[in-house]
C-alpha cells in the first residue's frame, strides 16, 4: 500500500487539474493544512464531507475536528470532499482512487473514513464517495481489508436510512467521542500488524457511550409496515444510545488556526462561535432539540479566540455563529469590544443569525459600523396564531420595529424567511406572510422617502417547506402533499408581486424526500442503493436532482415514500429513532405538540424557569450563561 | 497629506497554486500580508480593501517566474523585513523574489508592461529531427500573418499573432519540443502562448499532443526591444 499516492498527485497537476472546472478545489495546500508524515502516524482519518469543497470548507465541525485530532500526536485527518462531475469522470476514465488533499492518499487506505451528515439529500453523495474510494458500498461487505465507516452530525439523529452503509455513528458532539474511538483503534493496531479485525474493532467501539453500531439491533416490522421492535442483538450493547455533550464549552478545544481557502467558499470568514444549543424551543427545529442545553463561551475567551483567529488566518470579516447569535448574554458588549478591537485593521462584524425580538435598535446602530451585508430575519409564519402553534414567540410588532430599526439605520436590503405546509396553516396564513412582507417593504419606501437610504428598497422572501423531523414535537406530524406545496406556493406568488419584492421558494419535491428520509427507517438503504445506481447524486444541486430516478427507486423496492413523507404517526407508535436518546424526552415532546396543537407558547428557560425538556438531569448537564446577565432584558 | 510608500515586489508563482485564479491569488495575498501584520494602507468605502496593483494576470495553470505586483503601506519598512516577514506567511508555491521601494510617482505596472517571456514544454506525437524543428520556426517565422482561432465571449474569432510575436526559438528533448517565446502582452495586443502552439500545429505541420503541456512565464519586460524588468524600471 503507499505506492499510489505521489503518481496521484504528480497525474493530477499534469493531466487532470487543467481539465476541470474549479481546479482549486483539489488544491490541498492551503495556508494552515496539516501535511503529517503518513507513515509514522499510526492512525489516519479521512475527513469526508459528502459536498463540494466550497460547502464542505465552510462547515464549523471540520475545522474543529481537523485541529483537535491533528494536535495528537498519533493521529493524522484528511480532508475529502464530494468531486464535482467533470472531476469525477476524469478519475473513473483513469481508474483512479477518490484521494484526500493533503497526501493525495487513495480513500482505502485509510484506517477511517468519517462522513458528517448535515442534510438528508447528500446521502446519495455518501454512496458515490464509497464507490470512487473503492469501499465497498454495504458494511455487510467490508472485510478487514477495508476502513472502518463512521458518521456523525445532525442527520444521525436518525441513522436509520444509511444503517446499510456505516458500520458506526456518533451520536451528540463530535469532539467528545472522536478521540476515544481513534485511540481504540490504535490501540488494537499496536497488538496485530495491518488492520484491526473488524469484529473485535466493533465490539469495542460499542462500549464507548454515544456510539451506535447498527449491525449489533435487529430491526423487527409490523403488519403495516411500521416498526415495531428494535432489539439488541449482542448482550454488550445498550438498548438505547444516549447523545454526548460537552458541558463545559470554555474548556473544550478550539481551532484558532483553521485552513485559509484559496478559493471564495459559502462562508468565507472567521467563526467565532459563542454557544451551542437554543432553548427557543421552536417545534419544528431539530437543531433546538437535539444540541440542548444551552451552553455560553465566556467573552473573555471569546475575545482571545478572536485575536488568535485574525492572526492565523488573515480575513477580513468576521462572523459571530450561533444558533440565533443575538441571543448571547452579553452581545452588545461582546460586538462593541470586537469592533474596538478589529475596525481598524479593517475587520468587519457581521450577526449571520439575528433574531426578531433580540434585535434591538441599539444593536442595529452598533452593528451600523460594521459589514452592510443584508439582514436576516425569520419569522417563519404569517400569522400570530400560526407563530403560536410553532413556538415563535415573536409578534409582528417585533418584527416590524426591528426592519424599522434595520432602515432607519441605513439597511436597503431586508431577507424574510417563512415556512410554507405548517401543521394546521390555513390560508389566512399565508396571506400574513404576504402583508408582513408588504409593510415591511412599506417601511423601507418611507425612510428612503426621507432621504435615509440612497439604494433600491429590497425585500426578500423566502419560503421553505415544512419537513417533519425526528426529536421534534412535529415528528409526529404529516408532511402536506406536493401538490398542496405547490398551490400554496404559486398563491403566493401571486400575491407577492411587487417591484421591490422577491420571492424565492423550495423545490417541493426535494423537500418531500427530505422528509422521507428525515422520518425514514432502515429498508430505504435499498431505495438509496437503487436511486444511487441509477445516477443520482448532488441532489440538492437543482441541475443534478432527477426526481424520476428517485421514484423508479421506491418503486423497485416496494415502499411507499408518500406512506414515510405525509403519513400522521400515532403517539402510540415505536419510531424508527426511538433507540436513539438525544436527552429530550419523549414525553416532552408530545406535551409540546399537543400544546401546538392548542395554540399554546412554552417559555424559553434561558430567562425562564426549565420547562421540563428533561435535557439537563438526563445528560447531567446544566445551561450556562457566561456572557454576564446584563442582557436577558434586550430579548423583552 | 504625504503620499504613501509604494513597494515592487516581484514574486514567482509555482505549483500546485498555479491552479489558483487571479482573483484568489490577490486573496491569499492579502490575508497573507495581514498574518504577516504589515500596515496595509487600504482604500476607503465600507468594504475597504489594501492597495495592491498587479502587473499583468497570469491566466491559471500557467506557472510565472517573474510576476510583479505593487503594494501600499501605511509606513515605511525596509524592503527586506517586508519580504521576510509577508514570505513567511505565504502558502507553497509562492516565492518573493525581491522587494524595492518605489517612487510614488511610478506609473501603474499594468500600463507599462508590454511583453511576457514564455518557456512551453509539450510532447511530440512524431519524430522530428533537430533540423526539422528549426526549419518548422523558421517557417513560422518567415510568415507574414499567422491567423488562429481566438474564444472570445462574443464567440470565435480569426486573429493575426505574428505582430505579436517577438522572438521564437525551439530544440527538442527526448521526444518533446521546448520552446522559447517572446510575445507582446497588455494593451497593445496580447499573444497567448497556446496560440502560438496552434500555429506551429497549423502553420508547420507539427504535431503535438493536446493535453499535458508545461506552460511559465518566465518574465515580463517594459520595452521589447530593451527589455527592461519593473524592478530595472525602478532604480
Ligand atoms: S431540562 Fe430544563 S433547563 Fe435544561 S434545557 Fe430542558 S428545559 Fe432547559
Amino acid at each position: 500500500m503507499g505506492g499510489l499516492r505521489l503518481p496521484l498527485r504528480s497525474i493530477l497537476t499534469d493531466q487532470i487539474l487543467s481539465k476541470v472546472t474549479k481546479p482549486t478545489r483539489y488544491i490541498g495546500t492551503e495556508w494552515n493544512t496539516v501535511h503529517k508524515s503518513w507513515e509514522k502516524t499510526p492512525v489516519k482519518m479521512a475527513f469526508a464531507f459528502p459536498d463540494l469543497y466550497e460547502v464542505g470548507m465552510s462547515h464549523l465541525g471540520l475545522r474543529i475536528l481537523y485541529g483537535l485530532v491533528n494536535e495528537q500526536p498519533d493521529f493524522l485527518l484528511e480532508r475529502v470532499f464530494a468531486p464535482w462531475v467533470d472531476m469525477e469522470e476524469e478519475l473513473r476514465r483513469r481508474g483512479l482512487p477518490l484521494f484526500s488533499l493533503e497526501s493525495y492518499a487513495p480513500l482505502r487506505e485509510f484506517d477511517l473514513i468519517g462522513f458528517t451528515l448535515q442534510y438528508e439529500m447528500s446521502y446519495t453523495n455518501i454512496l458515490n464517495m464509497l464507490d470512487l474510494g473503492q469501499i465497498p458500498l454495504r458494511s455487510a461487505d467490508r472485510t478487514n481489508d477495508d476502513p472502518l465507516v463512521i458518521a456523525g452530525g445532525p442527520c444521525a439523529f436518525n441513522p436509520e436510512p444509511l444503517a446499510d452503509f456505516i458500520d458506526c455513528f456518533v451520536i451528540g458532539e463530535g469532539e467528545e467521542v472522536l478521540l476515544e474511538i481513534l485511540g481504540a483503534i490504535r490501540e488494537l493496531k499496536s497488538s496485530r500488524p495491518g488492520r484491526p479485525d473488524r469484529a473485535v474493532l466493533l465490539r469495542r467501539l460499542a462500549k464507548i457511550p454515544g456510539v451506535y453500531i447498527p449491525a449489533f439491533y435487529q430491526v423487527a416490522y409490523g403488519e403495516n409496515g411500521q416498526v415495531e421492535e428494535v432489539k439488541a442483538r449482542e448482550p454488550m450493547v445498550p438498548p438505547r444510545v444516549i447523545k454526548r455533550v460537552i458541558a463545559d464549552l470554555d474548556r473544550v478545544y478550539f481551532p484558532t488556526r483553521p485552513i485559509v481557502p484559496f478559493m471564495e467558499i459559502v462562508h468565507d470568514r472567521i467563526m467565532l462561535e459563542l454557544f451551542r444549543g437554543c432553548q427557543r424551543g421552536c417545534r419544528f427545529c431539530q437543531a433546538g432539540m437535539i444540541y440542548r442545553p444551552v451552553r455560553e463561551r465566556s467573552p473573555e475567551i471569546l475575545r482571545r479566540q478572536a485575536e488568535e483567529l485574525v492572526k492565523s488566518i488573515g480575513y477580513e470579516e468576521m462572523s459571530l455563529t450561533s444558533l440565533s447569535s443575538g441571543d448571547y448574554c452579553a452581545i452588545e458588549s461582546l460586538i462593541k469590544q470586537l469592533l474596538n478591537d478589529y475596525e481598524k485593521d479593517g475587520i468587519s462584524i457581521s450577526l449571520p443569525s439575528l433574531r426578531i425580538d433580540s434585535f434591538s435598535v441599539n444593536l442595529a446602530q452598533e452593528v451600523q459600523r460594521v459589514r452592510k451585508s443584508g439582514l436576516t430575519f425569520a419569522p417563519e409564519a404569517g400569522t400570530q396564531r400560526l407563530r403560536d402553534v410553532i413556538n415563535k414567540n415573536v409578534t409582528e410588532d417585533d418584527l416590524l420595529q426591528a426592519t424599522n430599526a434595520a432602515f432607519a439605520a441605513g439597511w436597503s436590503a431586508v431577507k424574510l424567511y417563512f415556512m410554507v405546509g405548517l401543521p394546521t396553516e390555513e390560508r389566512a396564513d399565508l396571506d400574513g406572510i404576504a402583508d408582513i412582507a408588504l409593510r415591511v417593504a412599506d417601511l423601507g419606501t418611507s425612510w428612503q422617502k426621507r432621504g435615509h437610504i440612497k439604494k433600491r428598497i429590497q425585500v426578500t422572501v423566502s419560503t421553505s417547506c415544512f419537513v417533519p423531523k425526528a426529536h421534534t414535537p412535529f415528528q409526529w406530524e404529516g408532511q402536506d402533499p406536493i401538490s398542496v406545496l405547490q398551490e400554496k406556493q404559486d398563491y403566493l406568488r401571486q400575491k407577492l408581486r411587487d417591484k421591490r419584492i422577491t420571492y424565492n421558494w423550495h423545490d417541493p419535491s426535494l423537500s418531500f424526500l427530505e422528509a422521507v428520509f428525515a422520518r425514514g427507517d432502515r429498508r430505504l438503504g435499498r431505495v438509496l442503493t437503487a436511486a444511487w445506481q441509477k445516477g443520482c447524486k448532488f441532489d440538492s444541486w437543482s441541475e443534478h436532482f432527477k426526481w424520476d430516478y428517485w421514484m423508479a427507486a421506491f418503486a423497485e423496492c416496494g415502499l411507499d415514500p408518500v406512506w414515510y413523507a405525509q403519513r400522521r404517526i400515532p403517539y402510540s407508535e415505536r419510531l424508527p429513532w426511538d433507540h436513539i436518546d438525544s436527552g429530550v424526552s419523549k414525553r416532552y415532546l408530545q406535551r409540546e405538540h399537543e400544546q401546538a396543537l392548542a395554540g399554546i407558547v412554552t417559555a424559553d428557560c434561558r430567562y425562564d424557569a426549565c420547562t421540563g425538556c428533561g435535557v439537563c438531569p438526563t445528560l447531567e448537564v446544566d445551561v450556562q450563561l457566561k456572557g454576564g446577565g446584563q442582557t436577558a432584558a434586550l430579548s423583552r | 497629506m504625504d503620499k504613501l510608500p509604494r513597494y515592487r515586489v516581484e514574486y514567482a508563482k509555482g505549483q500546485p497554486v498555479a491552479y489558483i485564479s487571479h482573483l484568489d491569488l490577490a486573496k491569499t495575498l492579502e490575508r497573507a500580508a495581514r498574518r504577516a501584520g504589515l500596515p496595509l494602507a487600504l482604500s476607503g468605502g465600507f468594504n475597504p480593501h489594501p492597495k495592491v496593483s498587479f502587473g499583468s494576470v497570469l491566466p491559471v495553470g500557467i506557472t510565472g517566474e517573474h510576476e510583479y505586483l505593487d503594494v501600499e503601506l501605511l509606513s515605511e519598512l525596509p524592503p527586506q523585513e517586508l519580504k521576510a516577514r509577508w514570505q513567511e506567511k505565504l502558502p507553497p508555491g509562492l516565492e518573493l523574489r525581491e522587494v524595492r521601494l518605489v517612487p510614488t510617482n511610478a506609473p501603474a505596472l499594468m500600463s507599462v508592461i508590454d511583453c511576457a517571456r514564455y518557456h512551453v514544454r509539450v510532447a511530440l506525437l512524431t519524430s522530428n529531427t533537430p533540423d526539422e524543428i528549426q526549419t518548422a520556426i523558421q517557417k513560422i517565422l518567415a510568415q507574414e500573418s499567422l491567423v488562429i482561432e481566438r474564444d472570445s465571449k462574443k464567440g470565435v474569432r480569426q486573429v493575426d499573432i505574428r505582430p505579436g510575436i517577438l522572438a521564437l526559438a525551439g530544440r527538442i528533448d527526448n521526444g518533446r519540443l521546448d520552446l522559447d517565446m517572446l510575445l507582446r502582452t497588455g494593451s497593445q495586443g496580447n499573444v497567448r502562448p497556446e496560440e502560438v502552439i496552434q500555429a506551429i500545429k497549423h502553420y508547420a505541420g507539427l504535431s503535438v499532443q493536446t493535453e499535458g503541456w508545461r506552460i511559465t512565464r518566465t518574465g515580463l519586460y517594459i520595452g521589447a526591444d530593451k527589455l527592461v524588468s519593473p524592478l530595472e524600471l525602478t532604480s
